[in-house]
């Protein structure tokens, strides 16, 4: 048993000796230190999820929990090259800062080890306050553990021209390691931002504690990009947390296409009128990849919106969950919430879970949600074949015009091709498709 | 060109050609007509490849092979183009690129070179403007959105890029008004040649008023009961289907 254990006190249930160790190196001033104790004991309080969690019912992390992960190695950060994106990028090996490209001093991103030890206000302010610990356990044990990731820290008014781009690599050894991307967005009134979270493919083993948390202020503008493309052993539990005041917007794209298993919770809480989110996001799985799309929309006060379009591709023998939430509370009136999630399923062996719920405790809202799962369809294969386009690659075509959908939305252009390339990497005869994109 | 012997076919538990003969010559038009649900669309989708029809009986010989033993991708490439009379939609897949795609896989299939992209988008607006197109169809969605009548233009305009050998017409004419009729009359005539034969299914004579046969088919209850040339289907016009139905039972 590790001394960390002996000195927090006999009560706490045991933790893996790689979370005591992690939790024992992780440092910070007293008010940080407060929350971390409280994380991890939130996360020992509810353990590792099995399947008889409702929120874990599909997904199951025995490997995970079987391993354990360390610090990894060093190794020298490689940007993932997105053809005709140049712009501010912050790089991330195993959640230590590696490396910063044209980042300007005064836009007010720095990286968030650096500005807790200048105490920056906004990190005490809102670190750890915006994903809801009780129903995300790994946020909790993220806040535990992180050693650095990024503030971006908007004046009012403030827009940022660029894109900022933050890359998050893992780097394991011959043992699996930890990385714990952290990521704090405080968007001050009238600020606008797009920010691009491109988690790259890394080499080896890793788990990743990925959060983070948006705090949109009165009429701020959030773009947000989620890229994850880890490597195909990679376990993946991201969460992002918003909460959005007075005629804010959150637009979030999310392309889940890697890792062995990979999660993201996403959360808005539409906390003031006007305040709108929308929810664009895509997994492509294969061979036995799982991947799980938690997401909750609290409706709190009048007249604010949401909009989500979730897709999935599956093929070999993978499997994805969609659980997407929309709560109206009471008195609420005049909220918008729209939903809909469509999958492919490519392969008999592919199982999809899917659950849309919808709770109102408002009236006067205009509220939809749906689900749909199925195959191609055979009328439009049947047509690109009687123009000598052959099935495989008719198939892979219809299952590109599927996916980018969604990918559609992407107003950054550079990003949108490097997703759809992403996307059409994973279709059988991608060179044939690519001519087509 | 065609040579169709005693083609059965069946969609689902039903039997829909019950022995249909038909021969094609090169450079012939040849119209089938009949009553709605008579097979016509059938006897289209099994010449094309449709895999949810399924041939019991009988043989289609297209100059000198088995058809029927070839995917709906190769014979495509072989010459056979079907204009379908729904054609479908596909959002996401572009108009153009679907035009392009399909030209060079029958280039490809011929042992021709693959236009380059100047090339292939004069010849696609020179055929464009034989139908009447603005340039807005190109950067569509397959179908997307379009009318009833675009769509058939569309058929036409794929036709026309793609040249084929054997081209099946399944009810272009329906839903045009008179005009867009003329133009899609328009086009398949300027496709007439001594080597491109032609199966024009309708359910009205008015299309051959424009596109004028070489026969003329009667087509009920899954076969051919009746052939002759044009004036045939003044007949039909005048007279309908129903002699014919009867004609077909006393046969
Ligand atoms: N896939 C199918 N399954 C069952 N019946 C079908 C199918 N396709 C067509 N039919 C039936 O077969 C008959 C002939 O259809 P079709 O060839 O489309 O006729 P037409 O084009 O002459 O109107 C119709 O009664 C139609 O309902
Ligand atoms: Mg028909």
């Amino acid at each position: 048993m590790s001394t960390a254990t002996a000195a927090r006190g006999a009560h706490a249930p045991a933790l893996p000796d790689w979370i005591e160790h992690a939790a024992a190196a992780a440092a910070g001033p007293a008010w940080l230190q407060e929350r971390r104790r409280a994380g991890l004991a939130a996360f020992a309080a509810a353990g590792f999820p099995t399947r008889r969690d409702e929120a874990w019912k599909y997904t199951d992390l025995k490997l995970v929990t079987r391993r354990s992960f360390g610090a990894g190695i060093a190794a020298a950060p490689e940007l993932p090259a997105i053809e005709g994106l140049d712009c501010p990028s912050l790089v991330f090996v195993n959640g230590r800062l590696a490396a910063s490209h044209g980042v300007p001093q005064a836009v007010g991103v720095q990286p968030l080890a650096a500005a807790i030890a200048a105490d920056d206000p906004a990190c005490r302010e809102l670190l750890a306050t915006i994903a809801d610990p009780a129903r995300h356990r790994f946020a909790a044990l993220s806040t535990a553990l992180f050693a650095d990731g990024v503030l971006v820290d908007l004046p009012a008014g403030t827009v940022l021209e660029q894109p900022l781009r933050l890359v998050f690599l893992a780097a394991a050894g011959d043992t699996p390691v930890l990385e714990c991307p952290r990521v704090l967005i405080r968007a001050g009134a009238n600020s606008r931002a797009t920010v691009i979270e491109h988690y790259g493919a890394g080499t080896g083993e890793s788990l990743s504690l990925a959060v983070t948390e948006v705090a949109a202020g009165p009429g701020a503008m959030i773009e947000h990009y989620r890229l994850q493309e880890s490597a195909p052993e990679a376990f993946h539990l991201g969460v992002l947390a918003a909460r959005l005041e007075r005629d804010s917007t959150l637009v979030s794209h999310n392309l889940s296409v890697g890792g062995r298993i990979a999660r993201l919770d996403l959360d808005a809480a539409l906390a003031e009128p006007g305040a709108h989110v929308t929810m664009n996001g895509l997994y492509v799985v294969r061979e036995r990849q799982h991947a799980d799309s938690h997401s909750r929309v609290d409706h709190a006060v009048p007249r604010t919106s949401s909009d989500q379009l979730y897709r999935g591709v599956l093929s070999g023998k993978s499997r994805a969950v969609f659980n997407g939430k929309a709560v109206v509370h009471p008195g609420a009136a005049g909220t918008d919430a729209q939903q809909s999630n469509a999958n492919l399923l490519l392969s008999p062996d592919a199982e999809i879970d899917t659950k849309p719920e919808l709770e109102i405790y408002a009236d006067d809202v205009k509220c939809s949600h749906g689900a749909t799962t199925g195959q191609l369809d055979a009328n439009a294969l049947f047509y690109l074949r009687s123009r000598g386009v052959d099935e495989s690659t008719a198939r892979s075509l219809l299952t590109f015009a599927f996916a980018d959908v969604v990918l559609a939305r992407m107003p950054l252009a550079p990003l949108r091709r490097h997703a759809e390339q992403l996307v059409v990497g994973r279709l059988p005869d991608a060179d044939r498709i690519r001519e087509f994109t | 060109m065609l040579s169709i012997k005693n083609l059965h076919a069946r969609a689902g538990e039903r039997d829909i050609l019950k022995g249909l003969d038909l021969e094609v010559g090169p450079g012939e038009v040849h119209a089938i007509m009949g009553p709605n649900g008579s097979g016509k669309s059938t006897l289209a989708g099994v010449l094309a490849g449709r895999p949810d029809l399924e041939v019991t009986e009988g043989t289609v010989t297209y100059r000198g092979q088995d058809l029927l033993d070839l995917d709906p991708e190769e014979r495509a490439r072989e010459g056979v183009f079907l204009a379908f009379q729904y054609p479908v939609e596909i959002p996401g897949v572009n108009n153009v690129y679907l035009l392009k795609a399909a030209l060079n896989a029958v280039r490809k299939h011929r042992g021709e070179s693959e236009l380059d992209a100047f090339e292939f988008l004069a010849l696609v607006k020179d055929r464009m403007k034989l139908m009447q197109m603005g340039d807005s169809f190109l950067n569509r969605g397959v179908n997307e959105g379009f009318s009833g009548g675009e769509k058939k233009r569309n058929e036409i305009l794929q036709m026309a890029v793609l040249e084929p050998a054997l081209a099946v017409l399944d009810e272009t004419d329906s839903g045009l008004d008179i005009d867009a009729l003329k133009v899609v009359a328009n086009g398949v005539n300027s496709l007439r040649s001594p080597d491109r034969s032609m199966v024009v299914v309708t359910h009205y004579q008015r299309l051959l008023d424009y596109i004028v046969p070489d026969f003329v088919h009667v087509l009920s209850d899954g076969r051919i009961v009746r052939t002759g040339g044009r004036e045939l289907a003044l007949e039909l016009e005048e007279r309908g289907y129903d002699w014919l139905r009867g004609g077909a039972n006393a046969a």
